[in-house]
């Protein structure tokens, strides 16, 4: 029976995409081959094409209807999607496409999904001068127009601490002040997702939409998570974020240069957190907060090259780490004149 | 390794060769100079921004007072509050020379350029000038990886009154906490 369905499903798809002239879905959504072993996930996959197509076949010189086709036909492929973990180069590539195309015929917004992979020999580090930070939070308004967060809702990865001189750690920071800054006898310090060497975020997810990279960052795929929140919980440093509403940006401060695994369009209901600008450091520059710092508080660099700035700092300033006990081993370290 | 890997790695090494140059292009700099350093580095310069310059910019008659001063802006040298440090210790000369000049002069008498300003900071700032050629003072400009390339002091810092200005933040944190008790947000 199932065999007899798949033949006839083949046949029709064969028949349609004879059929049809030129300009409408179908014939821009390339069809995979037919002679493949087709299985349960392709065999969706082609009838969402087939609904697709037939969204379409009614007014093929339409424009709506065929961006209607296309997109329906786009969401449901990227519904059938796999983790991007295990998705090969290829299948990278293409849920790129269609996520560029959606972005497109949903928004009407370019953007520029990179797959950029980790750099080979590099480890992100971070460190943070408590000494030199002003308080004056340009990195946390850089953080959320770099990250495309949402504007309604203001989530931000970064979260400024204002601190008695002579004390440390979270419990006694004042983490809401909104006064001139910096105030005599105060420091101040900034606190993100450290990219713990041993993430108890991503132990706890139940989906593994959450992981370490090879560089050290720790990723979360949007599209796979499905948001329990449980990382939420798991983080000693609170550091990640739920969204509550599709992040809704401005077309004039949309950022369009994106990674997958960074600040790319999500859906509600997903976590997010500082991914050290993935999106940025993989090509060589600094994360967003690093550059929009006024008083050049942030360090980043490459923790395996040994004539790093970051390396000279954990050589030979005074360091820690928060909550070190834990034994989470995060990449960020913060550092005294 | 194959010769296929090796003729990719060779490929890699040269666009990011040439994308490390194309990042570099946006700032001009110079190769520090005056420091003894293992790892050659790059300040921004200062002296291709400076609007007030040359002393002929004001000064522009060869005799006498000749400086229009109905427009304030033009007033250069008065303009300047020296808040660095105890006044009785630091004064015009002990940067600018002991005959007065337009350019930063070393106690030596050595001119430096306005690029080269770290050299007569570090005079007194010897800690502050270790620790800004190794990277844990200052600024980097452009991408982590690449030629460093920093901010030299007077770049950030304004000579004449170092400390950092108070002013308010530049956004609010929105994030409630989550411990009880929490002081609410100061308005």
């Amino acid at each position: 029976m199932k065999s007899k369905f798949l033949r006839w499903f083949r046949r029709s798809r064969e028949v349609e995409s004879k059929n049809c002239g030129g300009s409408c879905a179908c014939a821009a959504a390339k069809l995979p081959e037919v002679d493949k072993p087709i299985n349960r996930r392709s065999a969706l996959k082609r009838l969402a094409f087939g609904f697709g197509a037939a969204a379409t076949s009614a007014g093929c010189g339409e424009i709506v209807k065929h961006k209607f086709g296309e997109k329906a036909g786009l969401s449901w492929e990227e519904f059938f999607k796999k983790n991007y973990r295990v998705m090969s180069r290829s299948e990278r590539k293409a849920t790129i496409k269609r996520l560029e195309r959606l972005a497109d015929l949903r928004r009407g917004e370019k953007v520029n999904i990179s797959d950029a992979e980790p750099l080979p020999g590099v480890l992100f580090g971070y460190a943070f001068n408590i000494s030199k930070c002003q308080g004056y939070m340009d990195c946390v308004d850089a953080c959320v127009k770099e990250n495309n967060q949402d504007r309604e809702s203001n989530i931000q990865y970064i979260t400024m601490f204002e601190q008695k001189k002579g004390e440390s750690g979270f419990h006694s920071a004042n983490g809401r002040f909104f006064h001139e800054v910096p105030v005599e006898g105060n420091y101040y310090f900034g606190a993100q997702c450290y990219h713990c060497e041993n993430p108890p975020c991503v132990d706890v997810c139940p989906v593994g939409a959450t992981w370490k990279e090879q560089d050290g960052i720790v990723v979360i795929d949007y599209d796979w998570c499905i948001g329990c929140r449980y990382c939420e919980a798991a983080c000693p440093y609170w550091a990640r974020r739920f969204n509550w509403s599709t992040p809704e940006v401005p077309a004039a401060e949309y950022n369009p240069n994106q990674h997958y695994l960074g600040n790319r369009s999500r859906s509600k209901g997903v976590m997010e957190k500082c991914t050290f600008c993935v999106q940025r450091t993989r090509a060589g520059k600094q994360p967003a907060c690093v550059e929009a710092c006024p008083t050049g508080a942030r360090v980043f660099g490459n923790l395996l090259d040994p004539n790093s700035e970051i390396r000279w700092i954990l050589a030979n300033k005074k360091v820690f780490r928060m909550k070190e006990d834990l034994g989470t081993e995060p990449k960020f370290w913060y550092y005294m004149d | 390794m194959k010769k296929r890997h090796l003729l990719l790695l060779i490929g890699m090494s040269a666009l990011l060769l040439i994308n490390h140059n194309t990042q570099a292009a946006h700032i001009s700099q110079v190769p520090v100079e005056g420091l003894e350093v293992d790892q050659p580095f790059f300040v921004e310069t200062r002296s291709d921004k400076l609007t007030i310059q040359d002393c002929a910019t004001c000064h522009n008659k060869p005799t006498g007072r000749s400086l229009p001063i109905e427009s304030a802006d033009r007033r250069a040298h008065w303009d300047i509050i020296l808040e660095h440090a105890d006044p009785s210790q630091m004064m015009c000369k002990t940067c600018h020379g002991q005959i007065v000049s337009k350019v930063p002069t070393m106690m030596s008498g050595d001119i430096v350029g306005f690029d080269h300003t770290y050299r007569l900071c570090g005079q007194c700032h010897f800690r502050e000038l270790k620790d800004w050629s190794k990277g844990a003072h200052g600024k980097r400009l452009l991408g982590w990886s690449g030629p460093r390339i920093i901010r030299s002091c007077t770049g950030c810092h304004n000579p004449h009154s170092p400390r950092w200005a108070k002013r308010w933040p530049k956004t609010k944190t929105t994030i409630p906490s989550r411990n009880k008790g929490d002081a609410p947000y100061e308005e």
